[in-house]
């Protein structure tokens, strides 16, 4: 290997790795630009209605993606809020409390879950509810809660093994001077070790949410429907902007509506962003804050 | 006068293997108590024996009777027959408190270094926590030095500073047993003297453990010298501490038998 490449032609072998992820993205992105640029107004977005109607609520939205936007950023954000909870607290017990039997069991499980496509996923659920609407409850129905249910339990997994992963990563002497200064165990944890943890489970956290932003199987098979307006509650079909974009995809009658699809496209993207862009912001905050860092310095 | 440390027959064994047998030692209420001895003679263990720390790093096996005055007289700090119940090891590791060999600052800004102890174990307020952050600095003379950067990472502190930091956070816990384990080994000759000036100070009130590898600091600091050797004690001087050619010599002495074990 070392006989086979000289060092320069290795750095310039490890320059070309990102250069070509780089040239990669940029390839997609001008794609996506180039197809669905055309598209990109407001009209897109909201149709004939007047978008200030539209986002306040007042009007409803029929030929346009915000319906869809509204309904992929309340099905993200609940299903993170259905699994951060308990993942966190999976992987912290995983890390600091399970014996070695217990974590390899709970291990494997996780592992076996993170394996599971998400069409089986999708699957199960609407299992589960025709099993509902056959026993306790006759008027069950697929709806935006059963999705992020599904969506949480598929994201469950990177969240777990972020968290107990980066708290395994935390050197030992930093454990054993937390409990040299009287901290107890769960002291310790709370105020020494997550703080440490927060990237590695922040990056979980960011996984997850791309994961729930542009799941397609899960949600078709769960609840997303091709029009039906802004989610009206928890138990309402909802529209999701990666089921736009396959419906599109799948039905569309003219150009104009494949460029809406692209363009469908690039607002799920600019989305992702902004959520990853957020989670990121939320991390930043948290570390300033408990880690005490300040420019001046003065005791405050 | 009256006794604050109280070792009686203590041996510590790691997975099997002895590292100290069969010691006995005690320590009055106040003053320097000196432990030297060749690297690898257990003085670290010793130090980790007597606030339980042992028990954090691995499958230990500890026997023998620890007692401390941590407050209101001597008290066991492992569980026995005789004592079923001890104070609970976090309790006791806030009163005896360590400084480690290398220094260990916490990856958070030097302020938070010290407060943060301070508001989780003893649940200070903001108020009180600032003024003890600044009393501490001061006992160990870094409150000139880094007043202006509290909120900067304690990481990028010089060794020597940072191993101040660590005492200085033990300090702000109000200890009532001080282990330290080389405290001025990274330090300048004249950063060190500050620090023997101040844990002088400091022994008037608080029984003080100290390992030191130096041994003209070991003699010119100590009430009580006690040199380890293999895990055991070799000697234990109160009243004539011997000066610093005898005690490098006992060091010197073990060396073939050292060798050859
Ligand atoms: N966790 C452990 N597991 C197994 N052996 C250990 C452990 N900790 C220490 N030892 C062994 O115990 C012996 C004493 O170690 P200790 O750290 O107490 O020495 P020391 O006197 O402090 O040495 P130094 O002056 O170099 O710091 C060493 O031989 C060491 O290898
Ligand atoms: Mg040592």
């Amino acid at each position: 290997m070392h006989a086979m490449f000289p060092p320069t032609l290795r750095v310039w072998l490890l320059r070309l790795a990102p250069l070509l992820l780089l040239l990669i993205v940029l390839g997609l992105l001008f794609f996506l630009v180039q197809k669905g640029h055309s598209a990109l107004s407001l009209n897109l977005l909201f149709g004939d209605t007047p978008p200030l109607m539209a986002v306040l609520g007042q009007a409803a939205v029929w030929n346009g993606l915000w319906p869809a936007c509204a309904g992929t950023l309340y099905l993200v954000l609940l299903t993170l809020l259905l699994a951060l909870f308990p993942g966190l607290c999976c992987g912290i017990y995983l890390a600091e409390y399970a014996n070695r039997r217990s974590a390899l069991g709970i291990g494997l499980a996780m592992d076996i879950l993170a394996g599971t496509p998400s069409i089986v996923m999708g699957l199960f659920g609407f299992t589960l509810i025709v099993f509902l609407r056959r026993t306790f409850c006759p008027s069950a129905n697929t709806s935006l809660l059963l999705s992020a249910a599904c969506l949480a339990l598929l994201v469950l997994p990177n969240i777990v093994s972020n968290t107990r992963e980066a708290l395994a990563a935390i050197p030992r002497e930093l454990r054993i001077t937390a409990l040299a200064l009287g901290l107890g165990k769960n002291a310790m944890i709370r105020h020494i070790l997550l703080p440490q943890a927060v990237h590695g489970i922040a990056a979980g956290v960011v996984l997850a949410l791309a994961r729930a932003a542009e799941d397609t199987a899960v949600i078709m098979l769960t609840g997303a429907v091709a029009n039906s307006g802004l989610p009206a509650g928890l138990l309402d079909r909802f529209e999701a902007l990666p089921f736009s974009i396959y419906y599109t995809a799948a039905e569309y009658q003219n150009a104009d509506e494949l460029a809406s699809g692209f363009g469908a496209a690039l607002i799920l993207l600019a989305l992702s962003a902004l959520l990853v862009f957020l989670a990121h912001l939320l991390e930043r905050r948290f570390l300033q804050r408990s880690r005490g860092y300040h420019a001046t310095g003065h005791l405050c | 006068m009256q006794q604050a440390i109280s070792v009686e027959h203590l041996s510590v064994s790691f997975d099997r293997s002895r590292i100290l047998q069969d010691i006995s030692f005690s320590a009055a209420s106040c003053g320097i108590n000196v432990l030297v001895g060749r690297s690898g003679s257990g003085k670290t263990t010793f130090l980790r024996a007597l606030n339980r720390l042992n028990e954090t790093i691995g499958p230990v096996r500890t026997s023998g009777r620890v007692r401390l005055d941590l407050g209101d007289g001597l008290e066991d700090i492992y569980p026995s027959e005789a004592s079923p119940s001890v104070r609970p090891m976090n309790e006791l590791r806030r009163l005896v408190g360590m400084v480690f060999q290398s220094p260990r600052v916490l990856p958070v800004s030097i302020a938070e270094n010290i407060a943060l102890p301070l508001r989780v174990v003893r649940h200070l307020s903001k108020d009180a926590i600032a003024s003890r952050t600044e009393t501490s600095l001061r006992q160990v003379g870094l409150w000139s030095e880094i007043s202006h950067r509290l909120g900067t990472a304690a990481e990028n502190l010089s060794g020597g500073q940072q191993q101040r930091l660590c005492l200085a956070r033990a300090l702000a816990l109000e200890p009532a047993i001080l282990l330290l384990d080389e405290p001025t080994a990274s330090l300048d000759v004249h950063a060190g003297r500050n620090i023997e000036e101040v844990l002088t100070e400091l022994a008037r009130k608080y029984p003080v453990i100290l390992v030191s590898h130096n041994c003209r600091q070991a003699t010119r600091l100590a009430q009580q010298l006690t040199v380890f050797e293999r895990g055991s004690l070799r000697a234990t001087f109160s009243r004539d501490i011997p000066d610093a050619e005898e005690v490098n010599a006992l060091l010197k002495e073990e060396t073939p038998e050292y060798d050859a074990g």
